[in-house]
């Protein structure tokens, strides 16, 4: 072991070190540079296009179907790929901030400029944040005609890929995009769902038959956005598959569901979440007396009292403000419970009569 | 073969095996931090974070920030708080038994008025004396807590009782958050379906110097002064660098306690911060990972390397050598609690890599570093090995330092680049050249007396005496 720590061959590693420590420092400093470059260059390609952009939208002459004329700058300055990106975000950016025939045209410019080419060329990239990248800007540009190619990918093993498939899907169908529900054998994680969920809102609500089967899918993650969808939306039909969800392995699905009950509720719902929740846990348990104060059924008034027992100072506060909202002598209720217990009730009646939150 | 021969060589080729490993595990996490980060930035070129921001479905977070004594500067604090951009969120500040006009200062700030809040005590804190809200709507997010002093641990604790939300997110008070902090340390805990992501961590910045106004960041620079300077570059190493790789690895045992988010429920069931450590924030998280093991619960602990939250260092000597005092000790303390898992595969990563990691290359480097330090110069001294082999062998140490100094330079440059002029970064790369003669001795000193400390049974936590940041334009 002692030749390795001769004085020789450490010479040899501070050397190695000295030159990689150049090195390093040269690249350093060549990258401060070519990042200074690149600011001047897109700052100019910015004035000029952004001027260019602003003429064509406000150009009664420019017509969309109608080809025009790129100046011969910007056809220049488009042969570069970065340069080419740096103008195609510039245009993204304007089309996320404007709507309807301004909207239109940059679509159009989009599709003149060669971008949407740009865009495929990227889709077909066997790089993984390329091609998403891809499948976002076709997207955001609404090209219709590339429903299929970007539809196979919707079942994506890669995660980033399949989110902004699914999403592309849905931005451009509407409800009906939610076909590859059908097909997923991958998770939809939660930022994929909130995304879906956001899209759908720039649209008006179609029939969503496959409610059901979707409800009683495999994957834990369908039935997971299926139940959020039930709720926003309040398909009414589905409540006795959701029903069957409160019975679900997985605990996050079980809170969905009650969550999801409480807004199609009939007149069976409060008596199931009732029976239910001698079966759950704390985070349901709360969840269903949270969910139940929502409901406007005087019956639960006994059960809300009955919970004012529990161990649990949480759930016992929630029950309280329960019985409150849910019936008209609650607040009277919690008083005779304070003056008689005072200790464990004077706090939180004090508590639900002054409108606090929990 | 005398016995002085037979010592000097086992401690010499001890410290010889140890300083080889520690400088291939330094080779690894700088390889491979690339990636994650690579993976990360890829990632956020197409994510659209505006979608979150309007959205309501996005989980629901708390933000806790404690405050014992800050009078000078918790009005501005809170207000940056208050300006985070997310929709479902409630800021908690605990007024941990301040000595001076804090709380005076906060109910005149923000028009507060006692109400009767009924605390669900869930995890066992000192009491509490009261709890405010604001009569005016637009502070309606603003919640303030008066409790007897208890420490930091003890107002976090406080904090997540009276918290309503999903997601805690617990800060240092004089942390200037960036806008969008909040929707990125979100996401982390929206990406994984098959595992439950308990710890989100964001990188922490050096403050000092830049100009900060109404509680928001507005220009960044370089620290002027040679302290701070360092430590940004030491934060650069450790966050950069060091982090992201443990991520990759879901090996990390730390989220710093300036700025973290954690999952409420993982965090009541574990029992919350302990009281008995200086170090809560690492001894959180070491708590919830074995929590997540021993019931056989897949989870992750997550870190983004964005720059989200910007703190003022200590820019003197002694309170530089304080805080480094009492990292040690808290480390120590840490491993000393869950020795239990210390190389027991039934804790998987956890007991056969981060733990053993952390006991051999953080907890005792200082103290192997500073006596190794002493034997070779006794052993020169003694003429066991030549000066020649001293001088040598030092030279490669700092040579290497340099290289993983000058790496993290240049990730830091190519990823965030927050030190955009020419100049700056060249500043940064002398305060380099000096840091293992003045920086590293010093903080090696400190960690060293921080055992002594411990053993000595000091617990005192080591005030930070602040210089507050440049607000000039």
């Amino acid at each position: 072991m002692s030749a390795f720590i001769q004085p020789h061959y450490l010479w040899v590693a501070i050397t190695v070190f000295c030159i990689l420590i150049l090195l390093l420092t040269g690249a350093i400093f060549l990258y401060l540079y070519r990042k200074k470059s690149i600011f001047f260059a897109n700052a100019y390609i910015q004035k000029q296009f952004e001027e260019w952009i602003s003429a064509c939208i406000l150009d009664d002459t420019v017509a969309v179907n109608q080809s025009i004329v790129v100046p011969l700058f910007l056809q220049q300055q488009l042969k570069n790929v970065r340069k080419k990106q740096f103008a195609l975000n510039l245009l993204l950016q304007n089309k996320r901030q404007l709507m309807g025939f301004a909207a239109q045209k940059i679509i159009f410019l989009y599709e003149e400029l060669g971008f949407k080419q740009y865009s495929i060329q990227k889709l077909k990239s066997r790089t993984w944040h390329i091609k998403a990248r891809g499948i976002q800007e076709l997207y955001l540009m609404e090209q219709h005609d590339m429903l299929n190619q970007i539809y196979v990918y919707t079942n994506n093993k890669n995660e980033h890929i399949r989110t902004e498939a699914q999403i592309a899907i849905v931005r451009l169908l509407g409800f009906a995009g939610l076909r590859f529900l059908d097909i997923l054998s991958h998770p939809l994680n939660e930022w994929g769902q909130i995304n879906l969920l956001e899209q759908l809102k720039q649209f008006s609500l179609t029939p969503m038959h496959h409610l059901s089967k979707w409800l009683c899918s495999n994957n834990y993650t369908i039935v997971l956005f299926v139940l959020k969808l039930v709720a926003v939306y309040q398909q009414f039909q589905t409540h006795d598959v959701v029903v069957n969800c409160l019975h679900h392995k997985h605990e996050k699905i079980r809170t969905q569901a009650i969550k999801t009950l409480a807004r199609i509720a009939n007149e069976h719902t409060a008596t199931i979440l009732i029976t239910h929740y001698a079966n759950e846990k704390f985070t349901n348990k709360k969840m269903i007396l949270e969910q139940l104060s929502t409901m406007t059924v005087n019956a639960k008034a006994l059960f809300f009292l009955a919970c004012l027992h529990e161990e649990n100072n949480v759930l016992k506060l929630i029950a309280a403000k329960a019985l409150n909202q849910c019936s008209q002598g609650g607040i009277n209720v919690l008083q005779e419970k304070a003056v008689q217990y005072p200790k464990d009730y004077e706090p939180i009646y004090l508590h639900v009569k002054s409108g606090i939150g929990v | 073969m005398n016995w002085l021969q037979i010592l000097s060589d086992i401690l010499t080729y001890g410290i010889f095996v140890y300083s080889v490993a520690l400088l291939l595990l330094y080779i690894f996490v700088g390889v491979y931090s690339i990636g994650e980060t690579r993976k990360y930035i890829h990632k956020n070129s197409f994510t659209d974070y505006r979608t979150l921001a309007s959205s309501t479905y996005i989980p629901s977070m708390s933000i806790i920030a404690p405050a014992y004594n800050e009078e000078a500067s918790v009005i501005e604090n809170v207000r940056s708080l208050l300006s985070a951009y997310y929709s479902n969120v409630e800021v908690i500040i605990v007024n941990d038994g301040s000595k001076d006009n804090s709380l005076q200062k906060l109910i005149e700030a923000y028009e507060l008025e006692i109400i009767p809040f009924f605390v669900c005590n869930q995890l066992p804190t000192k009491p509490v004396r009261g709890v405010y809200k604001s009569k005016n709507a637009v502070y309606k997010k603003l919640i303030v807590v008066d409790k007897e002093n208890g420490g930091k641990a003890d107002a976090l604790n406080v904090g997540i009782n009276i918290s309503s939300n999903d997601y805690v997110v617990c800060i240092d008070v004089d942390c200037v958050l960036a806008q969008d902090a909040l929707l990125r340390l979100a996401k982390p805990f929206l990406e994984q379906p098959k595992v439950r992501v308990i710890a989100t961590g964001g990188v922490v910045r050096v403050a000092n110097s830049c100009i900060v106004q109404n509680g928001r960041l507005l220009k960044v620079h370089l620290p002027q002064k040679y302290l701070p300077r360092i430590q940004s570059l030491e934060y650069i190493r450790a966050f950069l660098l060091g982090r992201m790789a443990w991520s990759r690895l879901n090996g990390l045992l730390l989220i710093s306690g300036a700025f973290g988010a954690f999952d409420k429920e993982i965090v009541i069931k574990c029992g919350g911060y302990n009281h008995h450590t200086v170090g809560e924030d690492m001894e959180l998280v070491v708590r919830m990972r074995r929590y997540m093991e021993e019931n056989k619960q897949p989870y992750k602990v997550s870190y983004i390397p964005d720059p989200l939250c910007w703190t003022e260092v200590p820019s003197n000597y002694n309170t530089l050598g304080r805080q480094r005092n009492r990292w040690m000790r808290g480390t120590i303390e840490v491993m000393k609690l869950h020795r239990k898992i210390f190389f027991n595969p039934r804790y998987g990563y956890l007991g056969m890599l981060s733990y053993p990691y952390w006991f051999f290359f953080e907890m005792l480097a200082p103290v192997i570093e500073f006596f190794g330090t002493i034997v070779f110069v006794i052993s020169a001294c003694l003429g066991v090995i030549s000066w020649q082999s001293f001088i040598v062998l030092l030279l490669f140490i700092i040579s290497f330092g340099y290289v993983y100094s000058i790496f993290g330079i240049l990730m830091e440059v190519t990823t965030y680049n927050q030190y955009k002029r020419k100049r700056d970064i060249g500043k940064l790369m002398l305060a380099v050249l000096l840091e293992p003669f003045l920086f590293h001795p010093f903080i090696v000193w400190h960690s060293v007396k921080g055992y002594i400390d411990l053993i000595r049974k000091n617990k005192s936590w080591g005030e930070m005496t602040r210089e507050g940041f440049d607000q000039s334009i």
